[in-house]
């Protein structure tokens, strides 16, 4: 058999095929419709034969052999989440894994106590590469590029429109565009007045704008921040410049927004341009850079 | 393009051990505080002086699942919401037959509500393509 394709390359060659196809009006990519096509195209003995819905609280989505008598591979997913993208970048996930798992991991994942450690790590890897294809897939950098330029300074309503656009969710869309924004930029999702979870451009990273949080006691979010500040914000969006003693020492834009459906708070943190020299200075250490950037990012993606 | 045709059949076919499934982060311990919590309408600040803990520390809880949560914490947790530990943990629930076969399935689907892995299996069962 030979090396089974990356995440990015499957994700290519879809894109590739849908624009031949369909051009400009690929987007949003309709997955139930590729997943099925593609698959029984590819492999016609071992395609997905069903997608279903249903509500399935605490529950993102599966994917599963037919049982005895029928062919191919099934998703499941959750029909009562309330957010489209959230579904779509769901049935990427499992589509990547399809493509990407479904050969290497015919018994799927056996845990016991001894193995977890490394199950885990390999688990969270696979996590990973699906959502790097879901993501590669409903989201091309190439047209990425074309409704946000890799200089501009994005707002958090520039960046629902490219959720619409994708059908995706707001943070999909932003955990996309930091990949190639050349800007320094940070997002940080908070809950209850502690950081759940940040990430950071390339360049934001390497002048050390950062938050870590895996493994560390909980952060608390600047007392000064809009999205401290509920109270302060009319609507549940706003933005405001804040001088350096808000956000990791530094001066920077903040949009905010409060999520309705959701418990958390999305704050986009815009930083000006470091100087060449200072980026210079202050790389950090490629163990930092590499475990910043190569962690999974997981649940993060559903927004 | 090079999308070579795999025509593999010899992987075993096992629904219950292929199943790849995604579940919730936070954990079934974090969720029960959170909705105890906000039942009685008490903010983290509340709850946290009560139970004679800092704030972080059941912010944690709530959203970090833990690895070792202290069985002192928890106890008092549990009595200013106005539970035992054991429902916290979860561990006053019974481990049936259907629970054991879960072993096989990722681990979080085990943590899962038994009525939505049931209609799962149905669904599985079933195959019908929306």
């Amino acid at each position: 058999m030979t090396k089974p394709l990356s995440p990015h390359r499957w994700a290519n060659d879809i894109s590739i095929i849908l624009t031949m196809a369909l051009g400009a009006a690929r987007f949003p990519i309709n997955v139930r419709d590729v997943a099925k096509e593609i698959s029984a195209h590819k492999f016609p003995d071992d395609p997905i034969t069903m997608i279903r819905g249903a509500a399935l609280p605490g529950f993102e989505g599966a994917l599963v052999p037919a049982p005895p008598g029928k062919i191919g591979w099934g998703i499941v997913y959750n029909s009562a989440i309330t957010s489209s993208g959230r579904i779509n970048f769901t049935l990427g996930h499992e589509f990547g894994h399809y493509l990407l798992h479904r050969l290497a991991y015919p018994k799927g994942f056996q845990c016991s106590g001894e193995d977890m450690v490394s199950w885990e790590s390999e688990y969270g890897q696979l996590e990973h590469q699906a959502n790097v294809f879901a993501a590669s897939l409903l989201m091309p950098l190439d047209d990425f590029r074309s409704q946000i330029d890799a200089r501009a300074r994005p707002t958090l309503d520039d960046l629902s429109s490219c959720a619409d656009r994708y059908d995706v969710s707001l943070i999909a869309a932003t955990l996309r565009w930091l990949q190639y924004t050349e800007r320094r930029a940070v997002l940080v999702v908070s809950k209850d007045g502690f950081i759940l979870w940040a990430r950071s451009s390339q360049p934001a990273l390497r002048t050390r704008l950062y938050y870590k949080t895996r493994n560390r006691p909980p952060l608390e979010i600047p007392g000064l921040s809009l999205a401290a500040q509920r109270s302060v914000v009319p609507s549940r969006m706003g933005q405001t410049e804040h001088d350096g003693r808000v956000w990791l020492n530094t001066p920077c834009r903040e949009h905010v927004l409060f999520s309705n459906h959701y418990d958390f708070t999305i704050s986009l943190l815009h930083f000006d341009d470091a100087s060449a020299r200072s980026e210079q200075d202050e790389k950090p250490d490629e163990d930092t850079y590499d475990r910043m950037t190569r962690r999974a990012p997981g649940q993060s993606w559903l927004g | 393009m090079k999308l070579e045709i795999r025509k593999s059949r010899r992987y075993v076919r096992n629904i219950e051990l292929s199943v790849q499934v995604r579940c919730c982060v936070t954990s079934a311990l974090g969720e029960k505080i959170q909705k105890l919590r906000k039942d009685k309408g008490l903010t983290l600040e509340q709850l946290a002086d009560r139970a004679g803990a800092s704030k972080s520390y059941i912010w944690e809880l709530e959203n970090k699942n833990p690895p070792r949560p202290s069985a002192e914490k928890l106890s008092k947790i549990a009595a200013e919401l106005g539970v035992t530990i054991e429902y916290l943990l979860g561990q006053d629930q019974k481990v049936t037959e259907a629970d054991a076969a879960d072993e096989m399935f990722f681990r979080k689907y085990r943590q899962m509500n038994p009525q939505v892995k049931k209609k799962i299996r149905k669904m599985v069962d079933l195959w019908e393509d929306e």
